[in-house]
């Protein structure tokens, strides 16, 4: 069932048994399991189905420390929400990225790995993906044309990532939603403020307004905000009527440990010899699987270094690539991908002109690398307002000098395993040679992974959720997706996402039906 | 190319660099096998050697003289150097070094190439010609 927020009455009063902001990958991804269950859920959206100007000017806001995407273009206020300009690229998490690492300072989930695997297999149709495997030898077998490198494997691991058919969720589902009788779509009903009980200790109500004038009271049982990392750590903060500093903020940790993916072009390998390279390669729309090469979990521990991993791009392509960062300047998010994608066709029309051979034995290196924990980076309210009233967000992205040294240290890694096999020869990016030199270039670039904002843990001092991702103190308050990621792993979060977001699902689930 | 460039370095000017380290062994005039990384000439060009041998010497300084490079290129486990008068065999003796070099973590970074010290001395060697 849909309902168009500014065609209601004002003033008007919206009742279920959960309430659910935010209709993105973990929204519409929690909506579709409660669809048949009964129970009345209240799914909010603050945009419409179609690209809404008004709705995306909610989401800018400024952004300092490392350079950053503007804040408007890198999420889609819409229903899908920034699956509308996903990459499909999906990979569960490593056991590693769940432990408490001493060399990594506030990393530690308090859950385990095992607790989601369960829950990555039902992610995993929801991304369209069906139920193959991550295990790369599962591939192997699979395609005999697929062939790692001769590494030590003990060493170097091939994580395999599978790719979702660039499936934006407003174009899956949308149907499904708004044809269910039990899920209550609400678009244009944008989140603004949290009204809690007087003891703080449950959640009353939240308010939801629009362009059009027209404000609301959503009541229900259970809410779980699912608006993004940097919306949720808002709508908290904001939400400061009655609890000064932000609902669920009583020890100043929410906005905190915002994390990204360290997205960068690290340098070049160059092959010895001709080598069978379909397994790293990534055609789409045709690539089912594809690996990319990281360090083991062993050597993790041995040099004490964050998880990464690199994707190899052929050079006589990757040369001609503006870094994303630098195209995706324009806060209008449409804007940015005209420009990304007239730059990647250029570079393909570059790409055809003939090279010297050697050349075609080049590849690109591009890292994916996890950030270390910060509470210095963070979200913060600022003191402009948007078009609803309600301050706008402030990214501070911070990095650490593990960061850096975690990327150099395993290039190093890499470099030393690919000339021991004789594969070849790694050359590092400019920024990578100068082991005491612990900047980023301007060009380091995101992936719009929005994360830790509203962490796990099972201590409020240093913690927002708890292991069933309840905001600590407020009864019936949770977050889903990740915001509660507690650290960042390596892989593109969106199946993670929504495997966490499903885990909380179900035990909200069980509280309604108690 | 870099045969004739290894040529030009190891006649006239640089016959008369070809010094004997006091107290020890003559060392011998380089062959131009010494002076060819296998891997990195197979994917880089002359510049790019030679820079990456550059930048090696940049971080090695005591390393900039001929005889010293020779030696440390040719010497074997027990310290004895090896002849150079069969191309062939001296190149799989150096392919071995680069082999251990990777094994034992003997790695430096060249210009941001990642390589073996010995290949690292042997681009530092093509660099010293003119």
């Amino acid at each position: 069932m849909h309902i168009d927020a500014r065609q209601l009455d004002d003033g008007s009063v919206i009742r279920g048994d959960v309430c659910i902001v935010g209709a993105g990958a973990a929204g519409i991804g929690m909506a579709l399991d409660w669809i048949g269950s009964g129970h009345r859920v209240i799914l909010l959206e603050g945009g419409g189905f179609d690209y809404d100007a008004d709705v995306q000017q909610l989401y800018a806001g400024p952004a300092t420390g490392q350079r950053y995407y503007p804040l408007m273009a890198s999420r889609l206020h819409q229903f899908g929400g920034t699956t509308g300009h996903w990459g499909g690229m999906c990979a569960p998490f490593d056991p590693i990225d769940f432990e408490a690492r001493d060399w990594v300072p506030h990393s530690g989930w308090p859950i385990a790995h095992e607790d989601l695997v369960p829950y990555w297999r039902r992610a995993q149709p929801k991304v369209e993906i069906g139920d193959h495997p991550f295990e790369l030898d599962y591939w192997l077998a699979r395609d005999p044309s697929l062939r790692p490198f001769p590494l030590d494997p003990a060493v170097i691991r091939n994580k395999v990532w599978q790719f979702s058919p660039f499936s934006s969720f407003n174009r899956l589902y949308r149907d499904p939603i708004t044809r269910a009788r039990d899920i209550h779509l609400y678009t244009y009903a944008n989140a603004v403020g949290i009204t809690a009980s007087d003891d703080l200790s449950g959640v009353r109500s939240i308010t939801v307004a629009n362009h059009a004038g027209r404000t609301h009271s959503v009541e229900a049982r259970y809410f779980i905000l699912a608006c993004g990392a940097i919306q949720n750590a808002r709508l908290l903060l904001a939400s400061d009527a009655q609890a000064p500093g932000g609902l669920g903020n009583g020890r100043d940790q929410v906005g905190r440990y915002f994390m990204e993916h360290l997205e960068v072009t690290t340098g070049e390998l160059w092959l010895s010899r001709p080598q069978p390279m379909s397994l790293y390669m990534w055609q789409p729309m045709q690539t089912l699987a594809r690996a990319e090469l990281g360090i083991t979990e062993e050597a993790q521990r041995t040099h004490r270094i964050l998880n990464g991993t690199v994707s190899l791009v052929p050079l006589r392509l990757a040369r001609h690539f503006t870094p994303r960062i630098d195209l995706w300047q324009n806060e209008d998010p449409r804007q940015s991908m005209d420009r990304f994608l007239g730059d990647m066709a250029a570079a393909d029309s570059l790409a055809a002109e003939p090279v010297e051979p050697r050349i075609d034995r080049a590849f690109v290196l591009d890292a994916r690398f996890e950030q270390a924990p910060n509470p210095a980076s963070r979200i913060t309210l600022h003191a402009e307002r948007d078009g609803l009233g309600m301050r706008r967000a402030h990214l501070n992205w911070a990095l650490t000098e593990l960061d850096k040294r975690s990327i150099r240290t395993m290039h190093l890694l890499l470099g030393g395993q690919l000339g021991l096999a004789d594969v070849g020869r790694l050359r590092l990016a400019e920024w990578l040679r100068d082991d005491a030199d612990a900047s980023f270039p301007d060009d380091l670039t995101g992936g719009w992974h929005h994360m830790g904002t509203t962490r796990m843990g099972t201590d409020p001092a240093t913690s927002v959720v708890d292991a069933s991702c309840r905001v600590h103190g407020i009864d019936n308050l949770f977050v889903a997706g990740s915001s509660c990621f507690t650290t960042s792993a390596a892989p593109n979060p969106t199946l993670t996402v929504i495997a966490l977001s499903l885990r909380t699902s179900d035990h909200v689930r069980r509280l309604v039906e108690a | 190319m870099r045969r004739r460039d290894f040529l030009r370095l190891s006649t006239g000017a640089l016959a008369a660099t070809v010094v004997p380290l006091s107290g020890c062994t003559r060392i011998p005039e380089p062959s131009p096998t010494l002076a060819e990384p296998t891997t990195l000439g197979s994917i880089a060009d002359d510049a790019t050697i030679r820079e990456a041998g550059r930048a090696y010497l940049a971080g090695a300084p005591r390393e900039a003289r001929q005889a010293r490079l020779v030696r440390a290129l040719l010497e074997d486990d027990r310290g004895d150097l090896v002849e150079q008068d069969d191309p062939e065999a001296l190149r799989r003796f150096l392919a071995e070094k680069i082999r251990a070099d990777f094994e034992a973590d003997r790695t430096v970074v060249a210009d941001g190439w990642v390589l073996a010290v010995t290949e690292a001395r042997q681009a530092a060697l093509f660099s010293l010609a003119p």
